[in-house]
């Protein structure tokens, strides 16, 4: 079965545990991958910038631009699915500072920062992260294993592990 | 930039980074101005010396707000502020230390909070070494200064 | 299985780091008691079972090698995971040779200390 897109700025979660989720171009965002196995349940989360205040008009027009509007979403609508807090298997993914753009701000490491903040706050553990480095990472979570997998152009295709990830 | 200098940014950034999410910017142009907590941590060890961090209150609430998962409009008490940034000044100096010199082992004595006005400065030996650093957090500022009395 | 947690640092605010650590961890945590130092851990010790002791080394009163070396000379079994700023190799051996089961250098990501607990006390928890 195709697996479900979440783009750019997007935000989902499913049931369906023949399904996978998958992101692309995740360079200086951060990509939010949650698991409950026993309710099956499966988000992702791909925003762009840290903090809301930056601008609230673009907050109000789509949430998952920012970590802080669109994080408590996706576990919100992870909770609404039948997920539990204490279930959940938690991984962060990109942060990357891509080569080509024009900024001193590190807006990836930013973004990881950002969603580490709001994740502690929240009293939510991180499992595993691979974040940093210099190039876009695609992402994949199947719902039936809650295996997270990532790639980066050229390269082959590995797997988040708990607690250290793969960089 | 001097392995003193490379070692008290890198243990700043990871410190704050690690436990305090946050990240470290330039220093404001106002900072020499603004109120401070300030504490102090003395060592000794294969160097005897002092690590003096002093943050903006504003930097500091943000911080203890950060390193205690606090979330919502309420700054941590002062009590709490002051707790966090001897702890930070503690993780600081241990962070800095241990780049300097992997090996041997080395004594951090309990950090203290300061006199708000500026303290005077210990004279300085031919043979101490300093490293001065600030950066911006939040809206706010935190200086740090690691003084060797002891060369390695 | 419900564990117990003895947390021993003179910093309040690092204990209660620490101790939000352990309630986000995924452990079931059914006690989590707290000293200020190496004597107030062990009269705590000496009244209390605990499944595993976290401990900073530089304290007042007695400090974290001290508290080692007494929980080895009393026998009391249980694993000591020692958390500190100082992570110099001297000190992780030093600490090791006494008894200390595990080493989390501080600053530490939550992870990293749930994930040297799953070290050190194995399977236990599941």
């Amino acid at each position: 079965m195709m697996p479900h897109v979440v783009g750019i700025s997007d935000c989902a979660v499913i049931n369906d545990p023949e399904r996978s989720l998958i992101t692309y171009a995740l360079g200086s965002c951060i990509a939010i991958a949650i698991h409950d196995r026993l309710a099956n349940v499966a988000g992702m989360l791909h925003f762009m910038l840290p903090d809301s205040a930056m601008n609230r008009q673009k907050a109000e027009n789509n949430p998952y631009v920012f970590a802080d509007t669109g994080i408590p979403r996706l576990f919100q609508q992870a909770y609404e699915r039948g997920a539990d807090k204490r279930r959940l298997s938690v991984y962060l993914l990109g942060g990357a500072q891509v080569v080509n753009t024009n900024e001193d701000f590190n807006i990836g490491k930013r973004n990881h920062l950002a969603a580490r903040k709001i994740l502690w706050k929240a009293g939510v553990m991180v499992h595993g992260e691979t974040v940093g480095g210099n190039s876009a990472r695609t992402v994949r979570l199947e719902n039936r294993s809650g295996r997270v997998f990532w790639r980066s152009p050229g390269e082959p295709e590995k797997e988040m592990v708990a607690t250290k990830g793969v960089k | 930039m001097s392995s003193l200098h490379q070692a008290v940014a890198e243990a700043t950034d990871e410190v704050l980074s690690t436990m305090f999410f946050t990240m470290l910017d330039a220093p404001p142009e106002t900072a020499a101005n603004e109120p401070c907590l300030r504490v102090r941590v003395n060592f000794r060890g294969r160097w005897t010396g002092t690590l003096a961090l002093c943050a903006s209150l504003g930097a500091s609430a943000e911080m203890a707000a950060n390193f205690l998962g606090l979330d919502g409009p309420d700054s941590p008490a002062a009590p709490e502020q002051e707790a966090v940034a001897k702890e930070l000044a503690n993780m600081i100096c241990g962070a800095a230390l241990s780049r300097l010199d992997n090996k041997e082992v080395f004594e951090l004595l309990p950090p203290v909070v300061c006199e708000l006005v500026a303290d005077e400065e210990l004279p300085l030996d031919t043979e101490s070494q300093v490293a001065e650093q600030t950066y911006g957090v939040g809206a706010g500022f935190l200086q740090l200064k690691l003084r060797l009395d002891r060369p390695a | 299985m419900a564990f117990r947690v003895l947390i021993v640092d003179d910093s309040p605010v690092m204990r209660t780091f620490i101790r939000r650590v352990m309630n986000t961890s995924g452990f079931d945590v059914s006690e989590c008691f707290q000293a200020s130092d190496g004597e107030e851990a062990l009269e705590l010790l000496s009244r209390e079972w605990v499944d595993v002791v976290l401990t900073d080394i530089n304290m007042p009163n007695m400090n974290g090698e001290e508290l080692v070396r007494s929980i080895e000379s009393q026998k009391l079994t249980v694993p000591v995971v020692v958390i500190s700023t100082d992570a110099t190799d001297a000190r992780v051996e030093r600490m090791l040779s006494l008894g200390a089961k595990g080493y989390v250098k501080k600053p530490f990501a939550p992870e990293s200390l749930r994930e040297e607990l799953d070290r050190v006390l194995g399977d236990a928890h599941v």
